[in-house]
């Protein structure tokens, strides 16, 4: 683990991701996902544009090469071991050879379509072959995919974004709009 | 620009392929009783984590601040390999079991 590239950093982040989506989406019925996913938005946007802490975080973690961000290169030939203080070139405007998303970032949005999928238990009407509840779940993690395309918008323009606000929107959109047409009316069990 | 595309694709399936393998495992993590809440529908789990989650990001904060980034490191480094413990160990548990299972015995089997 000293010097971990960073497919080796992206391999650990990725199952870590999914395994504690899986446990925090069976740990929390819809009403408290909705709640956890809303809050946390608010606490990211804080975090990342008021008081800037997270960007802190980010930079002294990545900077120890631990796998709690997944590491995107931008060309090939990309090596996570030489890559500089984020802040710095956040300074110096300098162009990042790799994009980072947090695991946050994908574990909160993902625990609504968890949570979905394994709580919402009453007969409603199958789409595309899909039970309801597993209709319901692949509307979320469409939501949340809708929502990071908006968010990539931002990225592109090269400043550093709070990822939660557009990936939880988008997942709590996608969760009302397919739970209202599966069910009929808003079923939060 | 072109890289981008490629760099955002491939962040994009990681973001649908992650809560696709959670969904998938959930039902094994149901049935072992790996919830981290007893009730589920309780409204103060969300308070509990969101204060979990501020803490520890203060302590890690802390850390840094008073240059003990190595502590801070120990710490996050045992979270993730405990994580990971507890993630692997059901999947690889249950495959042992199937594999052993229908190794043994191929279709004799009635126990529940």
């Amino acid at each position: 683990m000293k010097f971990p590239e960073w497919y080796v950093v992206d391999t650990i982040g990725f199952v870590t991701a999914a395994g504690v989506t899986a446990i925090l989406g069976i740990s929390f019925g819809a009403i408290p996902a909705i709640l956890l996913l809303v809050a946390l938005a608010f606490y990211d946007a804080w975090a990342v544009y008021r008081t800037k802490h997270m960007i802190t975080l980010a930079d002294e973690l990545t900077s120890q090469r631990l796998p709690i961000l997944l590491v995107i290169p931008k060309k090939a030939g990309y090596s996570f071991r030489e890559q500089k203080s984020l802040k710095g070139q956040i300074a110096a405007g300098e162009e990042r050879e790799a994009m980072f998303i947090g695991l946050g970032d994908l574990i909160i949005p993902g625990i609504m379509s968890v949570s979905a999928f394994t709580f919402l238990t009453a007969p409603g009407r199958s789409f595309l072959g899909l039970e309801p509840n597993a209709f319901v779940a692949a509307g979320t993690v469409l939501g949340s995919l809708v929502g990071f395309f908006f968010l990539m918008r931002f990225v592109l323009k090269g400043n550093p974004q709070a990822g939660l606000p557009l990936l939880n929107g988008g997942a709590l959109l996608g969760f009302l709009l397919t739970n209202l047409l599966a069910y009929g009316y808003l079923n939060l069990a | 620009m072109r890289r981008e595309y490629a760099s955002i694709a491939a962040m994009a399936a990681l973001l649908v392929g992650s809560q696709a393998v959670a969904i998938a495992l959930s039902p094994l993590f149901q049935g072992s009783g790996y919830q981290a809440f007893p009730n589920p529908s309780d409204v103060t789990n969300t308070v509990v984590y969101v204060i979990l989650i501020l803490v520890f990001t203060a302590v890690i904060l802390g850390l840094v601040r008073y240059r003990r980034q190595n502590l801070a490191k120990y710490v996050i480094m045992a979270s993730i390999f405990i994580t990971l413990a507890f993630v692997l160990l059901l999947p690889l548990y249950y495959g042992l079991y199937y594999s052993s299972r229908s190794a043994s015995r191929p279709s004799s089997s009635t126990s529940s």
